[in-house]
């Protein structure tokens, strides 16, 4: 976490080309062709201003959708690799994040789960003492059989964040069971 | 020949008890005597004292055996450390809970006075000077505490932070630690390099210019420990670089060899090793029987230490502290049946004065002895093990199986143990095993364990109970464990479902192929090889020992607990194993914490833990619990406040899921057993109806019955009724009778000022407005902490409608008052206007964006209105405030306001009696929210000023 540092610029030097993206809503959309579901949740103790992720469309995610506490966010995008750039904190505080440990891929066809993105801030003022990207896949799973059954009923859910995991694969099976 | 031992401060050396559940307060808890010590010549024993009223500085005269001076701290204050710089001068560091941290000296004078000279220098002593008493050595911080310089300095100037003449030790080390060695009159001091993870010692000669540096460590693959000073080239080492067990070697400071070994135990590695002022071994220890053991060397130190161990069998002992002259000193005394013991002996051990316990409230209980025994593998290889039996008058004939954490570099103890004693005490038998992998009995035993998560671990587990079995019977075996013994748990279970009828697993692992990539930070380089030392390689049979892989082989109901923010052993383990187990209607329950990580960081918290955790063992075995004329008080209470503790979890705590109904049939199980609070809780959802019906007639009785058991919010309670006229008609003299007796079962803030408020509201002859002020004045609350005084003002604040609304008052009693609220409110003028006045119903609205405040907004005007349907919802009234002449952005306006229902039988009651306080900026509210009941009553709203005048009065109807 050392190697994350937070730097004070000015709002107005922040690129404006991201699209903005939100949640979908359960069963009112087909995955167009080529596309997949990036499956994300954001557990901060503190409100954030914008998330930036690029990839074969730069989206961002912004302050209503990342509010201190936890924040699922479903969004179709375009199947490919992305990478977490930078998460503005504030108005005067942003951190850049390292590209090695900030690329996810986006199946297309598929929810693709790359993890909680857990933020800690300790104080108002001061820089982020804590910024990982979680696999919390079963929590994830409830969440999506609770709020988007028809999603997940209609693709399956696969794991696109760090590591090498199984879990969906043997959640799975129960339903073949 | 036995120690005598002196009974100074006990009435029972050995307590007379039933053997009978403990409570989980008493177990779980920080000792209440801490840092004890004795002065350089012997004449006082010092403690630190904590009790529920104040935490104390204490001082027991060692020649009368009495305790001279109990100076309260308040609780605050927190003594970090202290130190006795003479025979008359103590310097303490004391932690304030919100402000800085502050020193003092405590200078002893005649007569047992102690003059208190607070200092502004921050530091700690490092050692007394032995060829000048009047100075010390003392490590001096710099403001900001990043560098810390030694003096040599005279103890009155220190006192008046006076360092002009002090001697400062020249060095160039960013170092924050400094000993002093007075056999070899030298300065030691370690330096840490975080970056290389690397540890330098270096000492300085009296006199010297010139640091040597003696010792370097870096290498993290064997133990390394510094052990003291042989001569000025020569240091002790216990290490286990080259060898099987941790040894004793010299190591020359100049050449940096390691010489022979001068000592090593053939089974057990050392602990500690102890050299004399000339250099020479007086003795060593090791953890033997999970205690640890003494092996002196010298035969005037052997004869006092084998008397010592005779006196105190089963138990470690330790000296903590000596006179200057070593001619007496504190021995402390641990075992698994004694949670401490503090002894003043003499040099020769021949006579114990018994001087404190580390436990007060657990000294009159039984605690249960645990017995070692010792197992031989199929492979040879010796295994340790403790089990502890319940008492034959209270056992259900229950075995629990606890594996230890780790499972690597730790070890299980024969010390005092809060949890095993708690099962004990309510008649189960813990059996404990320091298996393959376990600390302190050698490398290659530690090594054997690695990699053997759900073989060889728990095989030699299950040697251990098939011993067990072998001596007694059990009705049910469960197994029980956190952290890996979370995980050896459920494999145990899962490897012999014959055997276990059920388990209980604590923040546990349980998919182990998770552990090597559970995040993006968290997987390969360091971290793959941090857990590779413990689990092994990452491979693919790893799923063959991991439970969510295996999930179909639990055949036992399970508990799975688990911290929702622990990073060690991470909740998605327990989360996905719990999924996976309820999707094939696995008989699973949990307990998850919020806010908690890799186990508790309170005691309150493991107290819940283990009440859930009996609670369970109960129902899942069918267990029956003794009645409670079958149980002494204590026992009663034990058990009683187990269910109070599982209902408090269900009712508020924000740490877990609420839920009402369970908190009720856990209150009345508590109540079942006489606990008083559970009583008052039942009576007041009665009385509230929130959850059940409400019932009045009810409400009373179990509020009488708490009462009854001098529960003192019970009696508050009922006074209040009766001075209100709450449902029972107004009865001042029983008001005064129970609120009285509430404050003598309870002197809290909440309870005198509730006394308060009756005495200056109640008719002649109750009526007394001195004593009514005298209990609500602050300075008293303010002597114990600042959290007593914010409650008291909080109570101020409920008190002060009442008083207003309901007090006969002269103008002379009213100016008292007011010139109180003055005081508490810290008020600029009484007189107030209320401006730009909205009345009616109100929306929650959330910040549209970043930066933003949520607002309240008028959805319907006026005193007739519609219900809204939200919960952050309200309705009442909205205003600006307008305070003559005060332009500030403080606190300086205070209204009172209370809310009055007014029921369709025209009953009154007052739900809400608050006192708005604030700046005169902004917007001020007045508001309830809507409940179910909302609608079956009338809601009153007044606003008062200082002058008994109601500024605003409306009456809402709720439709």
């Amino acid at each position: 976490m050392n190697r994350l540092k937070a730097v004070a610029l000015l709002i107005l030097l922040l690129s404006g080309c991201a699209t903005q993206v939100t949640s979908i809503k359960d069963g009112q959309t087909q995955l167009a062709k080529a596309k997949g579901y990036l499956l994300l949740s954001v557990e901060t103790n503190r409100d954030l201003k914008t998330i930036y992720i690029n990839g074969p469309q730069n989206i961002s995610l912004g302050s209503k959708d990342i509010r201190a506490g936890s924040n699922y966010i479903l969004v179709e995008l375009e199947a490919g690799s992305y990478t977490f750039e930078r998460i503005q904190l504030d108005r005067y505080w942003y951190m850049k994040l390292d590209e090695e440990y900030w690329q996810v891929t986006i199946e297309q066809g598929k929810i693709n789960y790359i993890g909680h993105l857990e933020l800690v801030r300790p104080r108002y003022w001061s820089g982020v003492s804590r910024v990982e990207l979680v696999n919390r896949s079963s929590e994830a799973l409830e969440y999506l059989e609770e709020s988007y059954p028809v999603v997940l009923s209609n693709y399956p859910i696969t794991n696109s964040g760090p590591g090498e995991d199984d879990f969906f694969d043997i959640a799975a099976s129960l339903k073949k069971d | 020949m036995d120690i005598r031992i002196l009974l100074a401060f006990a009435l029972f050396f050995v307590p007379y008890c039933f053997a009978e559940p403990i409570s989980a307060d008493k177990l779980f808890d920080d000792p209440d005597v801490q840092q004890v010590r004795l002065s350089p010549d012997g004449k006082f024993v010092s403690a630190y004292v904590l009790d529920d009223e104040n935490y104390y500085f204490s001082l027991i005269d060692t020649e009368k055996m009495k305790t001279t001076r109990s100076i309260p701290m308040g609780k605050d204050n927190r003594i970090d450390s202290y130190y006795w710089l003479n025979n008359t001068d103590i310097l303490l560091n004391i932690d304030h809970r919100n402000k800085d941290r502050v020193a003092l000296i405590f200078r002893l004078i005649k007569d047992n006075q102690v003059q208190a000279l607070p200092i502004k220098t921050h530091g700690y002593f490092v050692h007394d000077y032995p060829k000048d008493s009047s100075k010390v050595l003392f490590a001096k911080h710099s403001r900001n505490r990043k560098y810390t310089n030694l003096f040599l300095i005279d103890i009155d100037n220190l006192a008046n932070d006076d360092f002009s003449d002090a001697l400062e030790i020249e060095h160039d080390k960013s170092t924050n630690y400094y000993s002093y060695d007075p056999n070899f009159n030298i300065i030691t001091t370690f330096e840490y390099d975080e970056d290389d993870d690397k540890r330098t010692f270096s000492y300085l000669p009296w006199g010297s210019d010139e640091w040597i540096t003696y010792l370097t460590i870096t290498d993290k693959d064997y133990e390394l420990k510094f052990s003291g000073f042989i001569n000025q080239s020569k240091i002790a080492i216990l290490t286990n670089k080259e060898t099987d067990k941790v040894v004793l070697r010299e190591y020359d400071i100049y050449s940096k060899e390691f010489s022979d070994i001068v000592y090593q135990h053939p089974e057990y590695d050392l602990d500690s090793a102890h050299y004399n002022e000339k250099g020479e071994l007086i003795g060593v220890s090791y953890l033997k029987n999970g205690l640890r053991q003494w092996n002196y060397f010298d035969p005037s130190t052997k004869k006092a230490a084998s008397r010592i161990a005779n006196t105190f069998k089963n138990a470690e002992t330790y000296f903590i502290d000596t006179t200057h002259d070593k001619s007496s000193g504190i021995l402390h005394v641990n075992g698994s049946d004694q949670p401490g013991e503090y002894f003043l002996i003499d040099d020769k051990a021949t006579t114990a004065q018994r001087l404190l316990v580390s436990y007060q409230t657990l000294d009159d209980e039984y605690l249960h002895p645990s017995e070692t025994f010792y197992l031989t593998s199929k492979d040879g290889s010796k295994i340790e093990a403790f089990i502890t039996y319940p008492s034959s008058d209270f056992d259900f004939k229950t075995l629990l199986v606890m594996p230890h954490g780790g499972p690597i570099g730790v070890s299980e103890s024969d010390r005092f143990n809060a949890e095993v004693q708690y099962f004990a005490s309510r008649g189960f038998a813990v059996l404990r095993v320091n298996f393959r992998g376990s600390s302190g009995f050698g490398k290659a035993f530690q090594d054997q364990g690695v990699g053997q998560f759900g073989k060889l671990i728990e095989e030699d587990i299950t040697l251990a109970v098939n011993t067990i079995l072998k001596k007694k019977s059990f009705k049910h075996i469960c197994s029980i464990g956190a952290s890996y013994g979370g995980y050896s748990a459920v494999m145990l279970a899962m490897k012999h479902p014959s055997v276990y009828k059920c388990v209980i697993g604590g923040f546990g692992v349980y998919d182990l192929q998770l552990l090597y990539n559970v995040s993006n930070h968290r997987s390969g380089g360091e971290f793959t090889e941090s857990v590779e030392k413990i689990a092994g390689k990452y491979r693919e049979e790893l799923k063959e020992v991991s439970p969510v892989h295996q999930y179909r082989k639990l055949k036992a109901p399970i508990l799975l607990i688990a911290g929702k923010d622990d990073d060690i052993a991470d909740f998605e383990h327990t989360n996905r194993f719990k999924y996976l187990l309820k999707k094939t209607n696995h008989d699973v329950e949990t307990l998850f914490f919020e806010n908690t990580g890799h186990g508790h960081s309170s005691n309150h918290a493991r107290q819940i833990e283990a009440a859930v955790t009996f609670d369970y063992l109960r129902r899942v075995l069918n267990l029956k619990l003794p009645t409670k004329n079958k149980l002494s008080n204590s026992g009663r209470e034990a058990i009683a406040r187990d269910f109070a503790l599982i209902a408090d979890r269900y009712e508020f705590d924000n740490n877990t899921d609420i839920d009402k109904e369970k908190a009720f049939d856990y209150y009345k199980l508590a109540a079942k057993y006489d606990h008083p609070r559970s009583l008052f809780n039942l009576g007041a959802t009665y009385h509230s109806g929130d959850d059940v019906k409400k019932d009045l007639a009810k409400a009373i009785d179990y509020y009488k019955a708490a009462a009854d058991l001098e529960y003192e919010n019970a009696h508050k309670r009922l006074g209040r009724m009766y001075m209100e006229g709450e449902y029972v008609k107004q009865n001042w003299s029983k008001a005064k009778h129970h609120l009285e007796k509430a404050t003598q079962l309870d002197p809290s803030p909440d309870n005198n000022i509730m006394l308060a408020r009756f005495y200056c509201s109640a008719p002649k002859p109750h009526k007394d407005i001195h004593t009514c002020l005298k209990l609500m004045q602050l300075e008293q609350y303010d002597r114990i902490s600042e959290r007593q005084r914010k409650i008291a003002v909080d109570h101020i604040k409920s008190a002060m409608p009442w008083i207003l609304a309901e007090s006969q008052l002269t103008q002379s009693e009213l100016e008292s008052i007011k010139r109180f609220a003055k005081s508490v409110f810290e008020l600029s003028d009484y007189k107030v206007y209320l401006e730009n006045i909205k009345l009616g119903s109100f929306a929650f609205k959330e910040r549209e964006s970043f930066g933003e405040r949520d607002t309240m907004e008028l959805v319907e005007a006026g005193t007739h209105i519609q219900a809204l349907p939200e919960d952050k919802d309200r309705f009442g009234v909205q205003f600006e405030v307008d305070a003559p002449g005060l332009n500030t952005s403080k606190d300086r306006v205070a209204i009172p306001a209370r809310w009055i229902k007014i029921d369709a039988d025209g009953q009154t009651s007052y739900p809400r009696q608050f006192t708005l306080w604030g700046s005169p900026d902004g917007t001020w509210s007045a508001f309830l929210p809507f409940k179910e009941d909302t609608t079956q009553s009338k809601w009153k709203l007044q606003l008062f000023n200082w002058e008994q005048q109601v500024i605003l009065e409306r009456e809402f109807i709720i439709n």
